[in-house]
């Protein structure tokens, strides 16, 4: 068989964001992957710096589209261990539900777009109908849809109002009727089991050497889940489980993230059954808004947080309520170092559902562009740790 | 052989495109409200087609070659010649379903032909997969199209006329089923359409008059096999009825691509060979058991 090279992407159907992956093909098998990066590059953590906490606040929402509550909710949780701020219960509670409510919405829009992968496309417009539902939850409560704002520094911007409460139960009623639908679809229907059944497979060994974090480490039989390990704002307080699967292929990582929908859902209703009677302070009195707040001696923190795709990392050096440097580590960096060893070796039609198994997320992921000699480099952990260090 | 035209089969020969382009719409409408969407209206095939032949080339490398150009014309040409032979027998000779079958796996050739013209990898990946399949495929057509003529025992399609066939060679009608899915490129057997693995297929350097005639050529295809369907396993008993059944079965066909997804190639060309194996299965069959 004669070889040749494929390029799929930047612009392609199998993803819904640039990305390039060169494949070379021997007959319908593939060879060897390469993937290359550095198309939406928004050199991010460079413009967080010399910037004010309440600024940064806004932008840090910026790096993602899907979960970008999730990483507000990192800077504030950065913010707030540094400060020593006290955050009412009610604004702890209010922050779980919406980062639940976007754990649902991550979750089925992936769930649709993955059925599209495999030409499922009456799923992925079930699973766009479903997504609608979240979203007149989040306007209705934050009143945004994607990018939501609800956070600020030991507070949240809107209250929690209880003519809301039936409006949002009843929109995760009809989530939750259809759960078990698509869950049957994705167990029992065969065509959709022999696509997804021992393709992509990651051992429980790889997912441990290459760190894999969210539905990825989980659907390998890995209890990874920081809402457990170290429970933030109202984890604490309510009771779920931790979904795990041990068949460590693609249908793992759907099933696993289908079961965590039914799980958050059942989060929100028992925080909106527990909601406290109180009222939510303006603002909390921390540097930018009161000058003379004393300046704690450590000044780097951190924020840790489980995104829908996995634990998100934020790391910081404030000043006077300035943000002096920043690192971010999103789920996607940390999980993409798998996918060219993944693609080595399976059938052209497997490609596609390796990556969208992995549900990356490529505008959080690019981080480090090495400008050197007017030559561009985009790299990951491993390869600038080979190169420059 | 005879040349055997009515007022009836002339206006159907000059209505056909349009024809089966408001068949390709109600596919399209169809599997939109079973996807809970609103959908095209059923003559947006013929606005795309009518704006396309409206457009000019893109400028690729493939142009140099000459079968870039010439495939999808002919392409179109085959899949009108189909319908000299149904639901009008407009020609007619002894042992017109070998010819039937000829033409068949011509268009599948020239469709492989147009991919590999266009030097693209993908639509190289996409006509090397319709190659595997075709393997299986056009074998199946021919062992079911030789069942139902040695069943009916006539040596010519105009001399067909059986009601309800299908309930006489249930397998091979089964078969039939398979392979029009295969056919026609919908899911479960879309392998060679996929978007996701092989973007726009074969169609990927074509635009402008080519890509028209490519996609005018798929929605014959799709009309001719619900012909031929009805044809030989439902009865052709009246003509204002079958053209009524035309939608009807096309219906079907969305319905089964809007409830399934696709399999992969070598599983497609696995479960391709089971039906070829049912297909002899039904051929031996009616020579000893019969109902």
């Amino acid at each position: 068989m004669h070889e040749c090279t494929l390029p799929i992407g930047p612009q392609s159907p199998t993803m819904k964001e640039p990305m390039c992956i060169r494949v070379s093909l021997e007959g319908n098998y593939v060879n060897d992957a390469r993937i290359r990066m550095g198309y939406i590059h928004k050199g991010i953590e460079h413009l967080f710096e010399n910037k004010s906490i309440i600024k940064v606040l806004y932008m840090s929402e910026h790096i993602c589209g899907i979960c970008s509550y999730a990483h507000s909710a990192c800077f504030t949780q950065a913010v707030e261990k540094l400060y020593n701020v006290h955050t009412p219960k009610k604004a702890r509670y209010i922050r779980t539900i919406v980062a639940e409510l976007e754990r649902i919405h991550s979750h089925i829009l992936w769930f649709g777009f993955a059925m599209h992968e495999i030409g499922y496309d009456t799923l992925f417009q079930y699973g766009m109908r479903e997504r609608e539902y979240i979203l007149e939850c989040f306007e209705r409560l934050t009143g945004n849809r994607v990018i939501h704002s609800i956070n600020k520094i030991g507070t949240v911007r809107y209250d929690f109002k209880k003519k809301d409460v039936p409006f949002v139960l009843e929109r995760l009623a009809k989530v939750e009727k259809m759960l078990p639908f698509y869950l049957k679809m994705v167990e029992k229907n065969k065509v959709v089991v022999a696509r997804l059944s021992n393709v992509g497979r990651i051992s429980r060994n790889m997912a441990r050497k290459f760190c894999a974090v969210g539905p990825l480490a989980r659907g390998s039989g890995i209890k990874a889940d920081i809402r457990k390990d170290r429970p933030y704002e109202a984890y604490s307080e309510v009771d779920f489980d931790l979904i795990t699967d041990n068949r460590c292929d693609s249908l793992a990582r759907t099933v696993v993230r289908l079961k965590e929908v039914g799980q958050s859902i059942k989060i929100i209703k028992q925080l909106i059954k527990r909601m406290p009677e109180e009222k939510i302070p303006p603002f909390s009195k921390i540097p930018p808004y009161l000058g003379k707040f004393p300046e704690p001696k450590d000044k780097f923190s951190y924020g840790q947080v489980e995104a829908p795709r996995g634990e998100n990392f934020h790391f910081y050096k404030l000043e006077k309520g300035v943000v002096k440097k920043a690192r971010i580590r999103t789920p996607t960096f940390q999980i993409i170092q798998l996918l060219d060893k993944l693609l080595i070796g399976v059938e052209i039609g497997d490609i596609p559902v390796i990556i969208s198994s992995f549900d990356p997320c490529f505008s959080c992921m690019e981080r480090m562009i090495v400008v050197k000699d007017g030559k561009k480099e985009v790299l990951n952990e491993d390869g600038f740790r080979a190169k420059y260090c | 052989m005879g040349l055997e035209l009515s007022i009836a089969s002339i206006v159907f020969l000059l209505l056909l495109v349009p024809f089966a382009l408001v068949m390709e719409g109600i596919r399209r409408k169809t599997v939109a409200r079973m996807q809970n969407r609103i959908g095209p209206p059923v003559w947006q095939p013929i606005y795309d087609v009518l704006k396309l032949f409206q457009k000019g080339k893109t400028d690729t490398l493939a142009k140099e070659n000459p079968f870039f150009w010439i495939v999808p014309i002919l392409t179109f040409l085959s899949g009108l010649a189909f319908f000299l032979f149904i639901p009008f027998n407009i020609i007619s000779f002894q042992h017109d379903f070998i010819f039937l079958i000829y033409l068949l796996v011509l268009e599948s050739a020239l469709f492989v032909l147009a991919g590999f013209a266009s030097n693209n990898p993908y639509s190289t990946i996409a006509s090397m997969r319709e190659l595997i399949l075709m393997v299986c495929y056009e074998m199946i057509f021919a062992i079911v199209i030789l069942t139902v003529f040695i069943f009916e025992g006539v040596l010519s399609v105009a001399q067909f006329d059986s009601l309800f066939l299908f309930w006489k060679l249930p397998v091979a009608f089964i078969c039939f089923m398979v392979l029009v899915a295969v056919e026609i490129r919908i899911t479960p057997y879309d392998t060679v359409d996929a978007p996701t693995e092989v973007l726009e297929s074969i169609r990927n350097e074509y635009s402008g008059k080519g890509l028209a005639f490519l996609k005018m050529a798929d929605a014959l295809k799709m009309t001719f096999f619900a012909a031929m369907l009805l044809y030989f396993f439902i009865g052709n008993f009246n003509m204002v009825a079958f053209f009524v059944l035309i939608p009807v079965a096309v219906m079907v066909f969305s319905f089964i691509q809007a409830t399934t997804c696709r399999y992969r190639v070598d599983q497609t060309f696995k479960r391709l060979a089971f039906y070829l194996i049912l297909a002899l299965v039904e051929i031996v069959r009616i020579k000893f058991i019969v109902w």
